[in-house]
């Protein structure tokens, strides 16, 4: 750091200079490494090696499948090449994590609220819009919460009231991000509210639900028809009540364009519904998983 | 049978195993267990090399993989959230490294600030790379490493001078 900088970086040379932050310095680069340490991390990057190269093998061998064997020499490598080309791309595959942003945290005897806002990291060099516009969406969605809950104890005072915000990754393979977070409120009784958020690795955009279909199919209708089968279902067995009395009321029921889902690890879609939506708060929130069977012809 | 490697690969590959020792301090530093360490950054390594087509710019490389390390620092010490450390307050800080920088560190900083100390301080990363790495304004990064400095001075001089 030069003496001209300004003021700010005069005392951080200042600081860094400072006997006890040395010591401590120096304490911490004597750290013992252990001595297997580099043989480990060897083997490591041996294994990821490995399994890169079988992939990329494999990406060619399906091609020779499909071709003539004359052609094999010719096809594995322009597959490589492509596979190449393509890792280039920004915005395909890549690693994405979330962390937490923020921790807010508010507890006493009559209220209480743990909060972690998530944000959403991209490895890529190369700033994601879509990355960048979520992680806003996202804060400003908890943060709202937050301020909604502030507001409630401002004016109601000692209502015993609670708010838990957590996030979980709930996919993250080579297509798919998909993040979950979840509300738990408790003012008098219980509910929860989920809300998902997907990203696809190969384009770098967010997923809908429409985005999964071709585009000229009705899966609106489609998966709505399989949600109502297994409404009536659930009914006959008694094993679940819904806010449809009457199962004629359910002709009109059909699932909206923005409607919350995601994706288990058996990659089926699973619909869902927070407390109240379609059934009586004692029920909790509700998934319906669409059987692949069902949609396997309208998925792209 | 593709048997080449990015150039973006190779370059994280040798970085990975000429600095690994670094890697291992930062790691050591969140989670103050070796085999914790030792699993942070082989994690990290795979993640590295995997997504080594991320990388754009191959300056930033070193410092990139340091902020891989230290979110799986950070991933790791959520799951293991209920481990608590015990403190042996009649050990001069001088000697007693792990200690003082568990106590220290652990308690008075948080994120972003303790990584940007991480790195800068301890490890003497570029403060522009690190401000490109982890997406902040290079004035931010300057001010949060003050904050977090001071912040450690403090916890340190408190320490010298018995103050709990």
């Amino acid at each position: 750091m030069n003496n001209n900088g300004t003021p700010l970086e005069e005392e951080l040379s200042r600081l860094e200079e400072h006997h006890h932050l040395l010591a401590l310095k120096k304490a911490y680069q004597q750290l013992e490494i252990p001595l297997d340490a580099v043989d480990k991390l060897r083997e490591t990057i041996h294994e990821v090696n490995m399994r890169k190269k079988r992939k990329a093998w494999l990406q060619g061998s399906l091609t020779i499948i499909a071709a003539a064997c004359l052609c094999i020499l010719v096809l594995v490598n322009s597959s490589s090449t492509i596979a190449q080309a393509m890792s280039r791309i920004p915005g395909l595959g890549g690693l994405f994590e979330a962390v937490t942003f923020r921790h807010y945290e508010n507890v006493t005897d009559d209220y209480y609220a743990k909060v972690d806002i998530p944000k959403i990291v991209y490895y890529g060099m190369d700033e994601s819009e879509t990355v960048m516009e979520l992680n806003k969406e996202i804060t400003g969605y908890v943060e709202k919460l937050i301020s909604e809950f502030e507001a409630d104890i401002n004016e109601y005072g000692n209502i015993h009231q609670g708010m838990d915000v957590t996030y979980h990754v709930i996919l993250n393979d080579d297509q798919w991000f998909s993040l979950r977070i979840d509300v738990f409120e408790t003012a008098a009784s219980g509910s929860q509210s989920t809300v998902f958020y997907h990203i696809d690795k190969l384009t770098g955009e967010v997923i809908q639900l429409k985005d999964l279909f071709i585009e000229s199919s009705d899966y609106a209708s489609v998966i709505s028809e399989e949600v109502k089968r297994q409404m009536k279902e659930d009914t006959k067995e008694g094993t679940v009540v819904y806010l449809y009395e009457d199962m004629k009321d359910l002709d009109d029921f059909k699932i909206s364009e923005t409607q919350s889902f995601y994706m288990n690890d058996k990659h089926e879609i699973v619909i869902h519904y927070n407390d109240y939506e379609i059934a009586p708060g004692s029920e909790g929130s509700i998934e319906f998983v669409i059987p692949n069977e069902v949609v396997k012809d309208i998925l792209k | 049978m593709s048997g080449k490697e990015t150039r973006e690969e190779q370059c994280v590959q040798e970085l990975l195993i000429s600095n690994y020792k670094k890697y291992y301090r930062v790691a050591y530093s969140y989670c103050f267990d070796p085999n914790d360490a030792m699993d942070i950054v082989q994690e990290s390594a795979y993640k590295a090399i995997k997504y080594s087509n991320s990388l754009k710019q191959i300056e930033y490389a070193d410092t990139w993989i340091c902020k891989i390390v230290i979110n799986t620092a950070i991933q790791m010490r959520k799951k293991k959230k209920n481990i608590t450390y015990e403190l042996d307050e009649s050990i001069s800080y001088e000697e007693n490294f792990e200690q003082v920088l568990m106590k220290d560190l652990v308690s008075s900083l948080e994120e972003p600030e303790r990584s940007i100390v991480m790195m800068r301080f301890f490890e003497d990363y570029k403060l522009e790379d690190i401000s490109r790495v982890l997406e902040m304004n290079l004035s931010t990064v300057k001010s949060k490493l003050y904050r977090g400095l001071r912040k450690l001075k403090k916890a340190l001089e408190n320490k010298e001078e018995g103050v709990v």
